[in-house]
C-alpha cells in the first residue's frame, strides 16, 4: 500500500491539523539498526541466539572446517585442489556417485507413486478409521534405518526370509538377493521404498487435506468428471507439496548408510556402495578423512541444489498464492 | 477516564507506511469512532494506542502520560478483538475473571464482579462453558465482559461486532453505547462499517490510506464532507457525483456537465473562483437532495430506468447519456421505469478534481 | 444434492435408507471394498517385516531351519531373548535412553524460545527470513556432511565415546528441523489470543505461561515425541563417537549382533524387537499431529 497524496485533510479540519500534511517522514532506516533500538526487539534477538549459536558452532563451522580439510592433506599440508582432482579419477567414487543417482532416480519416482497412490486411498471417503491407517501406514518412516535395515536381511535371507517363498510356490529357483550386484540393487530400492513412501505419503496426505472440499462440489456442478477433477482440481493444489515431498525424498534417499550397514555392507565387491557409504568407508575405515571430505562438498552440493529449491517453494510459491 | 491524545503518530511495516502523520484528541468520555475501509490504518493506529505495536514515529497520551514506551499491561486499556480472541482453554466465567486474577483481586470481589457484569451483558447462564460452546453473540459479549469488569481508563474495540449476524449487530450496537454512556469510559471504536460509526460515535474520525480525512460529529461528516473520499464513504445510498467544470452562463455561475447545467449559488462561486481557479470540479449531491418532478419541459431531464423499492422508500436509478443517478423518492410518487423526469439539485458540494478537497 | 449426502453420511448407520439410495450404496460399496483391499494391502507391506523380525526372536532353531519358512512359530522359545539380555542390551537400552531424553529436552528449551521470537515478537521481517531460511536448509543437511570435522574436533579436544557428547550433538543437529517446525505450530495458535492476555494485564512471559502453552501443549508433547524418536534412532553420529559399552546406543548394538552368514537370527530378532516398540508407540500418538504439524510447519508460508 503506498501513500496517495492526492486526498489530503484540510487545514482546520483535522483535530490540531499538522502543517506538513503532504510530507511523509522517511521509512526507518536498516534492519540492523532496527534491530537492536528496541527493548522488545533486543529481548527477540536474545532468544533466538542460542539456538544460531548452536547451529553455527556444530553445522556451520564443520562446513566451514571441511573445506580446510579438503585443501590438505592427511598430515596436514597444504596440498591446494589435489583432493579433488583425486575425487575425479577415482572410480570408487564414481562408483558409489552413479550408484547414488541410480537408486534416486529408481527411489524417488516409485516412492512419490507409492506416496501418492496410499494418499489417495486414506483421503477417499471409503477409508474409515483413517487414523489407524494413517499410524500403520507412517510406521517405516520412525523405523531407524539400521533397524529397517536389519529386518529386510531376514525377510532376503535365503532360509529364513519371506521375499522367497512366493516363489518358490511358483516353482522359481530361490533368489540370493544380496550377494549380486543387480539384485541387491533391486533388493536396497525395495527396503528404501518401503522406509521412505511414508514419507511422500504422508506429506501429501496432508497436501490432499489443503484442498478445499466445495471445489469438489464446484467443479462436480460444472459437469468435471471424477478423473477431470482430479487432473484439474486436486494435482494443482497439492503441486508444491509435491515439489517439496520430491525434494525430501530425494535428501533421504540419498543420505542413506544404515540400510547398506545392515545389509550387504557395500558389497557384493562394491556394488553398492553410495555416496554416504563411501564417505563412512574412506573417513572412518580406511582413515582418509581429509580425502573424504571432498566427497562431502559433492553431497552438500546436491543437498544445496535440493535446498534452494526447497526454499525457493516454500517461500515464493506460497507468498504469492 | 482520560483523553487519548494522538501526535504525529507515523507507522511503518518494512516500507509500507500504515498510518501518516495521525493527529488526533479523544476527549474524556468520548466515543470516537475510527472509520474507513479496509487497510486504511484505522485498526494500526488503535494498536499503537494499546500498546500492540510501537508507533515510528509520533506520541500517544493517556491522560497526562506519554505511554509510548509503556507495555500494554501499563496503560490500563482494554481491548475487544474482531475475533474476539477468547482463551479457548478456560470457561467464561474465567475468561471474565481473568484480568481481575492478574490484579491479585480478592476471590469473593471476582465472583461479584464477574457475576455482575454476567448479569448486566445476560450471559449469566454461559458462565460455566467455554466459548467454544457458546454462540458466536455469547461469545462477543463474554469478550465485552472481559474488557469490562476491570473498569480500564480506555475501551479500544476492534470491529467488534463484524461477526455476528445483522439482526443481533443492530441490539449490539444500541448496547455498546447505552454501557459506554452508562460507565462514562472513553471508547475508541474501529470499523468500516458507516452505519455503526454514524449510529454510535459522538466524534467520528474518517481515515484513508493512513491518513485522516475529516474529524466531526456525525452530522458534520455527512452535511459538510471535506473531501470526496469522506462524501462517497458516508451514507447508506452513496453520493452522486457529476464530473463537470465551473462556467458563466448570463453572469451567472453554473455547474455545467456533458448532462446537466445547475446553477451555482453567488455565495458558493465566490469561495470556487478563489480556492479552484481553475474551475474543474465535480458536484456531487446526495439522493435525497435532488427534487424530481414529471413534466417534460423543465431543464435536466433524465430517464428512470430502474425502481428498487425499499418498502419506506424507492431508490429510482436514472441515466443520462452514461451518466448514473441514484434519487431517493420518499413521497411515494407513481414513478414508474422508463419516466421521463426533470430534475433540481437541493443542496451539492462542489469538490476540486486536483486535490479532491470541498469548495467550501 | 449437497443436502442427501450430508443425511446420507449422518444415518448410513442407524436408519434405513430409501430405496434408490440403497442401491447406490450397493454401487459405492464395489468402489470402497476395493479402497480397503488396498489399504489391507499395504498395511500388510509396511507391517510384515516387522512382524517376521518379532516371531523370528520367539522361534526355535528348528522352525528357524524349517524350509519353507513358518508364518507362525510352531513351537515358540525365549532363548534369543535371554542371550540379549545376557549380551546387556539393557546397557544399550540405558544409554539411548538418557541420550534420546536429554538431547529432547535441551532441543526444546533453546529451540522453543528462538520459535516464539521468530513468530511473536514483531522482529524485522528481513532478520525473521533470514534465520527461519537459514534453519531450512540446515535441516536438510545430511548428518554424515557434519560427522568427519565433529569427528576429528571431538578427538582433539578428548570428547570421543562419552554420553555428554551425543547429548551436546544430537541436541543440535536437532535445532533447526525443531524451531522450523515449532515455529509452524506457534502460527497455527492466533496471535491476538496471547495479545488479549496482555491487554487483560499480563505480563510477556505470563501469557506464554498461561495462555500459548497450555495451547500448544498437544504440539509440543507431540514434537517432543518426535524428537525422540529421531534420537533413537540416531545411528550416523553415534557410528563415529561410540567406542565402547560406556556409551553404546541402541543402533549400534543391534549394528554389533547382525550375524553375516550363520543362523542366528534370533538374538538381534530380539534386539530389533525392542528398538521398534516405542516406535510403534510413536506412530500411534503421532499422526494426527504429522499431518496438521506438517501442513502447518513444514509447508506454511512466511
Amino acid at each position: 500500500m503506498t501513500v496517495q497524496q492526492t486526498v489530503s485533510p484540510l487545514p482546520g479540519q483535522g483535530a490540531t491539523s499538522a502543517n506538513s500534511v503532504n510530507t511523509q517522514p522517511p521509512p526507518p532506516q536498516g534492519m540492523w539498526s532496527e534491530l537492536f533500538s528496541f527493548r522488545d526487539n533486543r529481548l527477540g534477538v536474545m532468544l533466538i541466539v542460542p539456538s544460531l549459536l548452536a547451529l553455527i558452532l556444530v553445522q556451520f563451522y564443520p562446513i566451514v572446517y571441511n573445506f580446510w580439510l579438503i585443501l590438505t592433506s592427511e598430515k596436514g599440508e597444504w596440498i591446494g585442489l589435489a583432493n579433488l582432482s583425486r575425487l575425479t579419477r577415482d572410480t570408487i567414487f564414481h562408483g558409489a556417485l552413479i550408484f547414488s543417482l541410480k537408486m534416486g532416480i529408481v527411489v524417488v519416482p516409485m516412492c512419490l507413486l507409492v506416496g501418492l497412490g496410499l494418499a489417495l486411498l486414506v483421503h477417499s471417503d471409503y477409508a474409515g478409521r483413517k487414523a489407524i491407517w494413517i499410524s500403520i501406514l507412517i510406521i517405516p518412516l520412525m523405523v531407524s534405518e539400521i533397524v529397517a535395515g536389519m529386518m529386510w536381511k531376514i525377510m532376503y535371507h535365503p532360509t529364513l526370509g519371506l521375499v522367497n517363498v512366493p516363489l518358490a510356490a511358483l516353482g522359481l529357483e530361490p533368489i540370493i538377493w544380496l550377494v549380486k550386484a543387480d539384485t541387491a540393487f533391486i533388493a536396497l530400492c525395495v527396503v528404501e521404498v518401503w522406509r521412505i513412501s511414508p514419507l511422500a505419503f504422508l506429506l501429501l496426505y496432508a497436501g490432499l487435506n489443503q484442498v478445499p472440499r466445495d471445489i469438489y462440489e464446484a467443479a462436480a456442478v460444472d459437469g468435471a468428471t471424477r478423473w477431470r477433477a482430479f487432473w484439474d482440481m486436486t494435482l494443482p493444489y497439492i503441486r508444491p507439496m509435491f515439489a517439496i515431498a520430491t525434494i525430501l525424498v530425494f535428501v533421504w534417499s540419498t543420505r542413506t548408510i544404515g540400510t547398506i550397514a545392515a545389509t550387504t555392507q557395500g558389497g557384493p565387491g562394491r556394488a553398492t556402495w553410495n555416496l554416504s557409504w563411501y564417505i563412512y568407508g574412506m573417513s572412518f575405515q580406511r582413515l582418509k578423512p581429509h580425502y573424504a571430505s571432498a566427497a562431502v562438498l559433492v553431497m552438500l552440493l546436491m543437498t544445496y541444489i535440493a535446498g534452494t529449491i526447497f526454499v525457493r517453494y516454500l517461500w515464493v510459491e506460497r507468498r504469492s498464492r | 477516564m482520560a483523553e487519548v491524545r494522538i501526535e504525529g503518530l507515523t507507522k511503518y511495516f518494512g516500507d509500507t507506511c500504515a498510518v501518516n502523520q495521525l493527529n488526533l484528541v479523544v476527549r474524556d468520555g468520548d466515543l470516537v469512532v475510527l472509520l474507513g475501509p479496509s487497510g486504511c490504518g484505522k485498526t494500526t493506529t488503535m494498536r499503537c494506542v494499546a500498546g500492540l505495536e510501537r508507533p515510528t514515529y509520533g506520541d500517544i497520551y493517556i491522560g497526562e502520560t506519554r505511554v509510548n514506551d509503556l507495555e500494554p499491561r501499563e496503560r490500563d486499556v482494554a481491548l475487544v478483538f474482531q475475533s474476539y480472541a477468547l482463551y479457548p482453554h478456560f470457561t467464561a466465567f474465567d475468561n471474565i475473571a481473568y484480568p481481575l486474577r492478574l490484579r491479585k483481586t480478592p476471590k469473593d470481589e471476582i465472583e461479584r464482579r464477574v457475576r455482575d457484569v454476567a448479569e448486566m451483558l445476560g450471559i449469566t447462564h454461559t458462565l460455566e462453558r467455554p466459548p467454544g460452546l457458546c454462540s458466536g453473540g455469547e461469545q462477543q459479549r463474554i469478550a465485552l465482559g472481559r474488557a469490562i469488569v476491570r473498569e480500564p481508563v480506555v475501551f479500544l474495540m476492534d470491529e467488534p461486532l463484524s461477526n455476528i449476524d445483522a439482526l443481533l449487530r443492530v441490539y449490539m450496537r444500541a448496547e455498546i453505547k447505552r454501557l459506554q454512556h452508562e460507565l462514562g469510559t472513553t471508547m475508541i471504536y474501529v470499523t468500516h462499517d458507516q452505519v455503526e460509526g454514524m449510529t454510535m460515535a459522538d466524534q467520528i474520525a474518517v481515515m484513508n490510506e493512513g491518513t485522516l480525512q475529516q474529524l466531526g460529529t456525525p452530522s458534520e461528516i455527512y452535511d459538510m464532507p471535506a473531501n470526496n473520499f469522506v462524501a462517497r464513504f458516508v451514507g447508506s445510498t452513496p453520493m452522486n457525483f457529476i464530473p463537470g467544470a465551473l462556467q458563466k452562463e448570463n453572469g451567472k455561475t453554473v455547474h455545467k456537465s456533458d448532462q446537466f447545467v445547475i446553477p451555482v449559488g453567488d455565495e458558493m462561486a465566490d469561495r470556487a473562483a478563489e480556492l479552484c481557479p481553475g474551475g474543474v470540479c465535480t458536484l456531487g449531491v446526495r439522493p435525497e437532495e435532488i427534487r424530481f418532478t414529471m413534466d417534460e419541459e423543465g431543464a435536466n431531464q433524465a430517464g428512470v430506468f430502474l425502481l428498487e423499492p425499499l418498502g419506506s422508500e424507492t431508490i429510482l436509478d436514472i441515466e443520462k447519456e452514461g451518466l448514473l443517478l441514484k434519487v431517493k423518492d420518499v413521497a411515494a410518487t407513481q414513478v414508474r421505469e422508463g419516466d421521463v423526469l426533470s430534475l433540481s439539485f437541493n443542496r451539492f458540494h462542489l469538490f476540486d478534481d486536483e486535490t479532491g478537497a470541498a469548495i467550501r | 444434492m449437497a443436502q442427501t449426502e450430508a443425511r446420507q453420511t449422518a444415518t448410513t448407520d442407524t436408519v434405513p435408507l430409501p430405496v434408490e439410495m440403497a442401491v447406490q450404496e450397493r454401487r459405492f460399496n464395489l468402489r470402497k471394498l476395493l479402497v480397503v483391499v488396498v489399504l489391507y494391502l499395504a498395511a500388510f507391506w509396511t507391517l510384515v517385516p516387522m512382524y517376521w523380525v518379532a516371531i523370528s526372536s520367539i522361534k526355535s532353531l528348528r522352525d528357524l531351519a524349517h524350509i519353507p519358512p513358518r508364518f507362525f512359530p510352531t513351537d515358540p522359545r525365549l532363548d534369543a531373548w535371554v542371550t540379549i539380555f545376557e549380551r546387556r542390551i539393557l546397557e544399550n537400552v540405558y544409554n539411548s535412553l538418557v541420550v534420546a531424553t536429554l538431547a529432547t529436552i535441551i532441543c526444546l528449551v533453546i529451540s522453543v524460545p528462538a520459535a516464539y521470537a521468530a513468530t511473536r515478537m514483531r522482529l524485522p521481517f528481513k532478520f525473521v527470513a533470514i534465520v527461519v531460511g537459514l534453519m531450512g536448509l540446515v535441516a536438510l543437511l545430511p548428518p554424515i556432511a557434519s560427522a568427519i570435522p565433529l569427528f576429528l574436533l571431538g578427538s582433539d579436544l578428548g570428547i570421543i565415546d562419552e554420553k555428554y557428547t551425543l547429548i551436546i550433538l544430537y541436541t543440535v543437529l536437532n535445532t533447526a528441523f525443531a524451531v522450523w517446525v515449532l515455529r509452524g505450530t506457534f502460527m497455527d495458535v492466533p496471535m491476538d489470543v496471547e495479545e488479549a492476555a496482555l491487554m487483560d494485564g499480563d505480563t510477556r512471559f505470563g501469557a506464554v505461561r498461561r495462555i500459548l502453552l497450555p495451547l500448544i501443549f498437544p504440539s509440543l508433547f507431540s514434537i517432543a515425541i518426535l524428537l525422540f524418536i529421531f534420537n533413537w534412532n540416531e545411528y550416523i553420529i553415534a557410528l563415529y563417537f561410540v567406542n565402547s559399552m560406556k556409551t553404546m546406543t541402541l543402533p549400534i548394538a543391534i549394528q554389533a549382533q547382525i550375524p553375516q552368514h550363520e543362523l542366528d537370527w534370533g538374538v538381534v530378532s530380539a534386539a530389533g524387537t525392542i528398538a521398534v516398540f516405542p516406535v510403534l508407540v510413536a506412530a500411534f500418538t503421532l499422526q494426527r499431529f504429522l499431518v496438521r504439524g506438517l501442513t502447518f510447519g513444514v509447508a506454511s508460508g512466511q
